[in-house]
């Protein structure tokens, strides 16, 4: 008997190690399933500065009914209504033909960052162009590309292209150098 | 018809498409961004900004314009989680706000007069609606942060709108409430495209002050794309920006 009951208990324990192993593997999968379920696509799983919390609210923003009832969900910016510009006829009927024809250079502004100086061209009284004749250009673009990228974000080098656009968007244009050179460029082309 | 004036301390560039437009059309636009200028520039000593920042009129005597900025700050920094806050050192300059705020209601100022093809372009950040004079989308060059007279990047967009921020912003309202005296230096640019420039404008000045994890935030926000440039000239994209690339799509 007691070399039977050793077995019998080794049995019991190894069936209740296999029970706990087998609920424990089951427990981890439902909680694993219900996550995915509600944590949304796996990029999740990556951390980011910014906690769920506030994409949330960033997403309830679109999300959120309007407060006034528009006949669609517009952006914030439009149920938000403006008082309407008071018009300035005589503001606006002085800056016609603001400007003596021609290509107005702009003085160097020496910014933090470099040289900036711009060409300003009027044509009809009218800014019709501005060019950049200086700017700084002390970061090298030497590339290093870590082809190790985030899920979903694609890297590439920069490259030069066709110029033929209708707009140009960057953030130069609200620089400090550009700014001041365009100013003393506009000021020079101003009729006194 | 197509005119540039500078205001607001920066080039505003007008384009109506639409054989209808008018130069009255595009004067009173103008005379918009004037009378913004005017209630909202920090520069500017009676300006209505500057008066709630001395404490002459309260939140509760300002304009209806006013309130609505104020409004809208608040929950521009909750939206992205403090990344863009208007207050600083106790002072309210909601410059960067203002700014997409101005050319969304510029464009329906055009809108409203029946215009249907035309942009609004400010600073660099645009909102444009229908067709190019060529009955094409707009296309829209990123601007080489490195070489300002080169684009990177040609998109193809109609009725939505644009914005980059960049490391060289005018009076600057990008700061990283993590560390608040760190400068963002790992990146120069980021582009973004969302169904209007104010929504595309707040969001890429708020992703710009998250440094590299910006274009991670724009990447989960529902209908916004975005163009991050590195200090070392490269370039990462989220999932749908290729959509709104011109060679995609011609």
């Amino acid at each position: 008997m007691s070399t039977n009951s050793s077995p019998r208990g080794f049995n019991l324990i190894r069936s209740a190690q296999k029970f706990l192993v087998s609920a424990f593997v089951l427990f981890t999968y439902v909680i694993y399933a219900l996550h995915e379920r509600f944590a949304g696509p796996p990029s999740e799983a990556v951390s980011v500065a910014t906690p769920t919390e506030s994409l949330r609210a960033t997403q309830q923003v679109f999300t959120a009914p309007p407060v006034s009832p528009p006949t669609q969900a517009l952006p914030v910016a439009s149920q938000l209504k403006l008082a309407p510009p008071t018009p300035l006829p005589t503001a606006t009927a002085i800056l016609q033909g603001l400007y003596k024809d021609g290509e107005y250079t702009g003085d160097r502004y020496d910014v933090i960052y470099g040289i900036v100086q711009v060409k300003a061209v009027i044509q009809n009284g009218k800014i019709a162009q501005v060019q950049f004749l200086e700017y700084p250009n002390d970061r090298r673009t030497s590339v290093r590309i870590n082809t190790v990228a985030m899920p979903y974000l694609t890297n590439e080098a920069i490259q030069a292209q066709n110029a033929n656009v209708n707009i140009i968007s960057g953030a130069t244009l609200t620089s400090e150098g550009f700014i001041l050179s365009l100013q003393s460029a506009l000021a020079t082309a101003k009729v006194s | 018809m197509k005119e540039t004036r500078l205001l607001m301390g920066m080039p505003v560039t007008l384009e109506v498409i639409d054989a209808s437009a008018t130069e009255t059309a595009l004067n009173s636009v103008f005379a918009y961004f004037e009378y913004i200028d005017r209630k909202f520039s920090t520069y500017k000593d009676d300006s209505e900004i500057s008066l709630l920042n001395k404490r002459q009129i309260t939140p509760e005597q300002a304009s209806e314009a006013l309130q609505t900025i104020l409004a809208l700050a608040e929950q521009t920094k909750q939206a992205t989680n403090g990344y863009f806050d208007v207050t600083h050192n106790g002072l309210c300059d909601p410059s960067g706000l203002v700014k997409g705020w101005a050319i969304y209601n510029a464009a329906e100022l055009l809108r409203q007069q029946g215009f249907e093809n035309f942009y609004v372009e400010a600073g660099g950040d645009i909102q444009a609606a229908g067709k190019n004079a060529q009955g094409e989308n707009w296309r829209v060059g990123i601007r080489n942060p490195f070489n300002p007279n080169e684009i990177v990047k040609v998109l193809s967009i109609s009725d939505c709108g644009v914005a980059t921020s960049g490391t060289y912003v005018r009076g600057q309202h990008i700061y990283n409430p993590q560390n608040a005296g760190q400068l963002i230096t790992e990146i120069v640019s980021l582009t973004v495209i969302g169904p209007d420039i104010y929504e595309a404008d707040r969001f890429a000045t708020a992703a710009f002050a998250m440094g590299r994890e910006g274009i991670r935030f724009i990447e989960r926000l529902a209908g916004f794309e975005g163009y991050l440039i590195d200090r070392h000239g490269l370039a990462t994209f989220t999932s749908g920006f290729r959509r709104y690339t011109y060679d995609a799509i011609s």
